[in-house]
């Protein structure tokens, strides 16, 4: 209310002067519609499938303040390492970026923060729970919920049959796409945080899942699909193993392979071995069962990769029978159109060798039957509940075959329900806010600039080393670069037009971020239409 | 592009109180807060009767954290001239003088006493605000309104025929140390020319392009994006003049057809509606622009990269 005044004649001043300010006006009841200022989603981070908060961790990237984005990038992805090497990046596809110009090179930028922090994290949590869970497998399922698990402050213990943790990562996966010495980090962050590894211990054989269930209040299962898939056709115990093949290259080992060989496999496996024998010097085609427009998504870097390197392809042909026949292998194949075998397609192939390279299988052998049913596991996709009390299953032991990210996402939200149900708590799977679209982008902030493109070896070059790592990394300056291309879409970073734009100062700007008073706000709306992404919403008030 | 905080600093010369009484989305009162963000404490406003006398609020309260001095219609200019006198005699020379003028009190009723006042070169800063008509007394046709536009006195059946004053080259023909356009769209290009006019003596002419909500018949929140736009199509080019010969243009549009900047706002509807006028607007909106890019051509000796693509004939 403003106040009145009460002069007398003799009190008046000799010209008319202001006593005060027109901070007596509120005039915040002029509005019909509020700014609100609230984050939202990028589309980036509504399509990772482990939600990683990606406008947050490149605004700390472009601030100069490294250490700050490893934290915002760690807190949904404990292995920005990995993932900035063997992601599908399915984050780049719904850039807002890319309907402006070209979408951000988010997957380098995480790994060019993940490889920055390698040796500086793995911290021990401040506070311990004094509860124990036990992970069954140390493949990346098992390290991903270990992390968090760990950080909440509980004693954790893998249990794992090999001598090292990594699963499929570390005995398959060749050195050219992930370097061994990334892997070590990461299992070596994990021992600082204070994980404790039981290796060479395969449970079901040198340890009970009932007594691991007894000495722990939760046990994780993430044994993986570690069973390489054998089809069942005639012939098929004259074909090799590529899971061998990759497991003895990944130790060292170069085979003499030469000539024209197959792959037959339905997945990243058969491409993969495909390269790693296109560098042993031989002439691989994959035999593959789809057409080639229906290769999934997550494959389809590899399958660039690994034509550009040479190999060729047979799509949508099945192996009906191989035969061996003066030392060489005969293949008969047949069209497969999805569903059945093509009449009379069938024909021979002639190979010197050729390579089985299906898909694992899990192995749920040395479970009970009341979590079992038909060679799958009971249990909720997210948060890997089972009908049994405080075992929880995690990454492709339920899922089957799945790309990186989704493992680590799995590992990570099974990770929050045993948290849940250690503190006994409900477990709420976390929702996203809304997600910004491009129109509410005001690209005239933003000037065109192309995306820096990642070094990558050529293929040439690639198919000579077997050890030497095909996609380079970006340096601090283009790193930063790239980073600066970002819309921030939904993450209010502090640009300040809110601030600068406000007709009426009634944004202000406190300890570094906009707020709104909302006593003289008029509600005009400019703060909204100039937030460059998206970040101020107009909300109805009154009717009018 | 480039980002508003290159030039502003935050909770720096705040000097704008909030509950004015400006419409919402007043372009003016970014104008002031922007100005007052360079002026800081060190500054007079002399407002004759324009929008900003009743923005500033009713006696006994005042929005403004400076002292403003409200006078007549026609006497912008001189009043300043004679508060800066006063001010020398008092050994103040410290403090900028500023004359705080709409488009009607610069354009038409106070274009004699700022003739005067830049061909004596007097030592003030005069900045006009120009929302394109006399918005406060019922958006009335001034000198500055552009051709084609909408106001209560150019009614939708004939509207404005006759081209906006060209107030710069006035300016410039009286060869005052500075003249320059600036937006409220372009808060670091703004805030450079302030700063720039502070350091010369003299008489320093700004012109700044402030949208008005209503007379402009458009929603509140366009406000800056319709200035934004007005530079972008080359309606209102960012220039400055200085000694009244050097011709610079400060931001390089990107030259979109002018339809763009139409659309937004609803007092262009009859030139929206009939394409021959439209392209009648056009042509002289880009021969305008060609004459700029040929004075600045002939200042510099050589034109950016940037420029051609903004050109008709080169297209």
């Amino acid at each position: 209310m403003a106040k009145k005044y009460d002069f007398r004649a003799s009190e008046l001043p000799i010209s008319p002067m202001t006593l005060t300010t027109t901070l007596e006006n509120p005039t915040g009841g002029w509005r019909s519609f509020k700014p609100v200022i609230k984050n939202k989603t990028a589309p980036c981070t509504a399509t990772c499938p482990t939600k990683v908060l990606i406008p947050h961790f490149i605004d700390s990237l472009v601030k100069g303040d490294l250490d700050m984005a490893a934290n915002l990038l760690h807190r949904n992805n404990p292995f920005p390492s990995i993932t900035g090497r063997l992601c599908h990046a399915p984050c780049e596809l719904p850039c807002n970026r890319g309907k402006y110009d070209e979408p951000i090179s988010i997957k380098q930028l995480e790994r060019f923060v993940g490889d920055y922090h390698l040796d500086r994290k793995g911290k021990p949590p401040r506070r311990e729970t004094g509860k124990r869970v036990a992970i069954v497998g140390g493949g990346l399922a098992g390290m991903s919920a270990a992390y968090y698990l760990r950080s909440k402050g509980h004693e954790v213990v893998i249990y794992d049959r090999n001598p090292n943790l990594g699963g499929y990562l570390r005995y398959y996966v060749p050195e050219y796409r992930l370097p061994l010495a990334v892997l070590d980090a990461e299992v070596g962050a994990l021992e600082r945080m204070g994980v404790k590894f039981v290796l060479n211990t395969e449970v079901g054989k040198d340890v009970s899942f009932d007594e691991l269930k007894e000495k722990y209040d939760a046990v994780i299962l993430a044994h993986g699909s570690s069973r390489p898939y054998t089809p069942d056709f005639p012939g098929v115990d004259l074909l090799r193993s590529g899971w061998d093949l990759m497991k003895e290259v990944r130790e060292g080992a170069r085979p003499k392979i030469s000539g024209r060989v197959a792959v037959l496999g339905n997945g990243y496996t058969a491409f993969e071995v495909a390269r790693v024998l296109r560098r042993l010097g031989a002439d691989p085609f994959v035999v593959y069962p789809t057409a080639k427009i229906r290769i999934p998504f997550s494959d389809r870097e590899i399958f660039t990769l690994a034509e550009e390197e040479g190999v060729k392809f047979f799509f949508a042909k099945v192996p009906l029978k191989a035969d061996r026949r003066n030392g060489k292998v005969i293949l008969t194949v047949a069209e497969w159109d999805g569903k059945a075998v093509v009449p009379a397609t069938e024909h021979e192939m002639e190979f010197e060798e050729v390579f089985l390279a299906y898909e694992g299988t899990a192995d749920h052998g040395f479970l009970p039957d009341t979590i079992r049913s038909n060679g799958t596991l009971k249990a909720d996709r997210r948060s890997g509940e089972t009908p049994l009390e405080g075992v929880f299953v995690a990454g492709e032991s339920v899922s089957g075959p799945s790309p990186v990210v989704n493992v680590i996402y799995s590992g990570r939200s099974v990770a929050a329900a045993v948290d849940a149900y250690l503190r006994g708590r409900t477990y709420t799977p976390e929702n996203m806010p809304e997600v910004v679209g491009y129109e509410r982008i005001v690209t005239d902030y933003f000037p065109k600039a192309p995306r820096v493109p990642e070094m990558r070896l050529s293929p040439t070059e690639r198919i000579h080393s077997l050890t030497r790592e095909e996609v380079l990394g970006y340096t601090q300056e283009l790193a930063m670069k790239e980073a600066e291309r970002c819309f921030n879409c939904g993450f209010c970073n502090a640009c300040g037009n809110c601030y600068v734009f406000c007709p009426d100062y009634t944004i202000k700007w406190v300890h570094g971020r906009p707020k709104v008073d909302y006593e003289y706000c008029k509600g005009c709306g400019v703060c909204s239409e100039e937030c460059p992404r998206g970040v101020i919403d107009m909300v109805k008030e009154r009717d009018f | 592009m480039s980002w508003a905080w290159v030039e502003v600093k935050p909770n720096e010369n705040d000097l704008l109180h909030p509950g004015h009484l400006a419409c919402q989305g007043c372009g003016a009162t970014i104008t002031a807060r922007l100005a007052l963000k360079v002026f800081g404490k060190n500054a007079v406003f002399v407002i004759p009767a324009s929008c900003w006398s009743v923005i500033d609020g009713a006696w006994p309260q005042h929005a403004l954290q400076i002292p403003v001095f409200h006078t007549a219609f026609e006497t912008a200019a001189i009043a300043a001239t004679g508060i800066r006198a006063a001010l020398d005699m008092k050994g103040r020379h410290d403090v900028h003088v500023v004359a705080w003028a709409g488009d009607g009190g610069t354009f038409d009723i106070g274009l004699q006493a700022l003739s005067g006042a830049a061909e004596r070169n007097e030592n003030i800063i005069y900045i006009t605000y120009d929302n394109e008509a006399y918005m406060n007394t019922g958006i009335q046709r001034s000198s500055s309104t552009p051709l084609g536009a909408w106001t209560t006195t150019t009614p939708d059946e004939r509207p404005e025929d006759r081209p906006k004053k060209n107030m710069m080259e006035i300016l410039a023909a009286h060869r005052v140390p500075y003249a320059a356009t600036a937006s409220i769209a372009y808060p670091d290009d703004f805030i450079r020319k302030l700063k720039k006019a502070t350091q010369i003596k003299g008489f320093r002419f700004i012109h700044v392009f402030s949208p008005c909500p209503p007379g402009w018949k458009m929603a509140s929140n366009l406000s800056v994006r319709v200035a934004r736009m007005a530079v972008e199509t080359k309606v209102f080019p960012l220039y400055e003049i200085e000694d009244g010969e050097v011709y610079t243009i400060t931001h390089w549009p990107k030259g979109l057809p002018v339809e763009e900047y139409f659309k937004l706002q609803g007092r262009f509807k009859p030139v929206l509606k009939d394409p021959e006028r439209l392209a009648y607007v056009q042509r002289y909106i880009e021969a305008q622009w060609e004459r700029l890019v040929r004075l600045h051509e002939a200042s510099h000796g050589y034109l950016p990269e940037e420029a051609r693509a903004t050109l008709r004939s080169a297209i």
